[in-house]
């Protein structure tokens, strides 16, 4: 009787756990669907759009920027409808944000509305900063000067669309002002930004992948000639280069952002592990590209043929070491047969980088004591002289 | 095809060594294959179905925090409330953070007993309110003064509310929660728990 009484609780447990089982199944079924139908049919896009151009289904309506102005200041509180026609009134004229920007006491309402915990306005005052930094470069400067230290907090923040905004928000105040690219570097966003871009790898989906943004604002701060990068940010940058991986979203930008922080130099200290990443990285951005038209192999070759010419000159037994590399199963090949293909391009500005890279390879002159072997180049006949002339 | 003669005459007329990416022989080939930049606004627009969504049950979706009540409609608002209003929450006093970086250096500034003594004890613990920068502080007015300085934040930096204690040094407060002995309305028994509330008699 013990027996069966246990028989029959098990079963009736076990069929319990198999009605809570198909609940729980049934509802992961519904969320799923649901969030499929939700994905296809309400979202809303943020859709990237140029200072007065027109978009296919989009009314911009006229909205008197002024009127809306005095209203928000009286208030000291903008709603989620007035901050979205402040945004569409931006991206419709520049004349528009030159009032804004003009105005007193309007910016505090904006950055109020970012800090408050409505997502709502956050993202709609986002959206109304973002437009806003289509204009010049003292509005740009007041978005700075007003929400530059929320900004760099927000890159933290969970919300794919403010972090999105953020860094949209930051590419265009850095190409616009020097000023402000002056003061968002003091405010710490390169580490924060170099760990978003470096991050890539452990992204689910493409909605969470923000290198390619990250890598857009790190692109334009770094080629400020203007501007330089604080000791603690290429610090930072050294310490966590070696983190991003060659085929992540955004990678194309990495030997760039090497070479223009200048990690390579002649008194830089590289570990053995930061050696190898780098010579990994720049082989097979030399073996895999075999075209020059994309914007993507275009860097990926430029900057590895950069790097490496530095690299040879500032590394002991450097050459060595890219030879070895490049003779692994890893890539097969020889340094000659690399060249000869990037000299095939037949572009001239390429062309003048090689024969850098060249000269940094055969610097003794001799050629029996190279490990390059000359008479296996094949050099395109260019007017050398006159483009280094103007180079 | 270049000739070995004509590469080494041409390779002796270039300078050996370091280049800098400022280098004027980079300009031309930096001009011409690095994409230039266009600024870019944003506009939100709603999608259009691209077909009738498909009827499902009428399932609301509730938040399972204790103590929220809220329920939805579909997957994705609630998604977006709990992001906003729980992910980083502290659980003790239900104040909102916006990084978990933030939500940590409340938490141990406003709730954490250990953190206190060391600050009694002199002991360097206000973290900056930049997550990458290393430094540590004093006091929070130290703190607020290297972040306006270094990092030139606002000086009315709104989170800085929510982190740390700025309306009162960890000291002032200490005072303020000593009784001195003397003082005719000192109720000596001592109650743990709750308090009764406002019928306590003085």
């Amino acid at each position: 009787m013990e027996v069966d009484s246990d028989s029959e609780q098990a079963t009736t447990s076990r069929s319990a756990v198999n009605a809570r089982t198909e609940r729980m199944r049934a509802r992961n079924r519904v969320v799923s669907q649901q969030y499929r139908v939700q994905h296809r049919a309400k979202t809303c896009d943020s859709v990237r759009v140029g200072l007065g151009e027109e978009i296919e289904n989009v009314k911009v309506v006229g909205t008197d920027v002024e009127s809306l102005i005095t209203r928000i200041k009286r208030r000291k509180h903008a709603s989620t409808d007035e901050l979205c026609k402040l945004a569409q009134a931006f991206q419709h004229n520049e004349a528009n944000i030159a009032i804004f920007g003009r105005a007193d006491g309007v910016f505090p309402v904006i950055v109020k509305e970012l800090t408050s915990i409505d997502t709502g306005n956050q993202i709609a005052a986002m959206e109304c900063l973002c437009n806003l930094s289509l204009g010049e470069a003292p509005v740009c400067e007041k978005i700075i000067k007003f929400a530059g230290s929320y900004l760099v907090t927000y890159l933290d923040n969970p919300n794919e669309n403010i972090k999105r905004l953020c860094l949209w928000i930051i590419s265009n105040i850095v190409f616009t002002s020097n000023e402000a690219t002056r003061r968002i570097i003091e405010m710490g966003a390169v580490p924060k930004l170099w760990n978003i871009y470096v991050d890539g790898e452990c992204v689910v989906n493409e909605l969470e992948n923000f290198a390619e943004d990250a890598a857009c604002c790190l692109q334009l701060i770094l080629l400020n000639k203007e501007q330089k990068l604080r000791c603690e940010d290429l610090l930072h940058i050294n310490e966590n280069m070696s983190k991003k991986h060659r085929a992540t979203a955004g990678a194309e930008y990495y030997l760039l952002f090497i070479f223009h922080s200048e990690i390579v130099n002649p008194n830089s200290d590289l570990s053995t592990e930061q050696r190898v990443n780098l010579l990994r990285f720049v082989c097979y951005n030399l073996c895999r590209y075999d075209e020059f038209e994309s914007i993507n192999s275009r860097l990926r070759v430029l900057y590895a043929v950069r790097i490496l010419s530095n690299y040879v000159v500032c590394v002991t037994d450097g050459l060595r070491e890219v030879i070895t590399l490049l003779k692994s199963p890893l890539f097969e090949t020889t340094l000659e047969k690399i060249v000869n293909k990037f000299f095939s391009f037949n572009e001239h500005l390429l062309s003048v980088e090689l024969i850098f890279l060249l000269r940094h390879l055969i610097h003794e002159k001799v050629e029996q004591s190279l490990l390059i072997k000359m008479y296996q180049l094949e050099i395109p006949i260019f007017n050398y002289v006159k483009l280094l002339r103007k180079s | 095809m270049l000739s070995i003669a004509e590469l080494i005459e041409l390779l002796n007329n270039i300078p050996f060594g370091y280049k800098s990416p400022d280098d004027i022989c980079f300009s031309a080939a930096n001009e011409m294959y690095i994409p230039k930049y266009k600024k870019l606004g944003v506009i939100a627009v709603a999608n259009e179905p691209q077909e009738e969504p498909v009827a499902t049950n009428p399932i609301s979706f509730f938040c399972n925090i204790p103590g929220c009540t809220l329920d939805f409609e579909d997957i994705s608002s609630y998604q977006a409330h709990f992001k906003i209003v729980h992910r980083f929450i502290c659980s003790i006093c239900r104040r909102y953070l916006p990084t978990a970086y933030l939500l940590e250096l409340h938490i141990s500034e406003r709730h954490d007993s250990y953190f206190a003594i060391r600050v009694e004890r002199g002991e360097a613990m206000y973290s900056c309110f930049l997550q990458e920068c290393k430094q540590k502080m004093l006091t929070p007015q130290a703190r607020k003064e290297h972040c306006i300085n270094a990092h030139k934040f606002l000086a009315n930096y709104r989170f800085e509310q929510l982190c740390g204690r700025s309306s009162k040094t960890s000291s002032e407060m200490s005072e303020a929660m000593d009784i001195p002995l003397d003082s005719p309305n000192v109720n000596m028994e001592l109650s743990f728990g709750h308090a009764k509330g406002s019928d306590q008699t003085p």
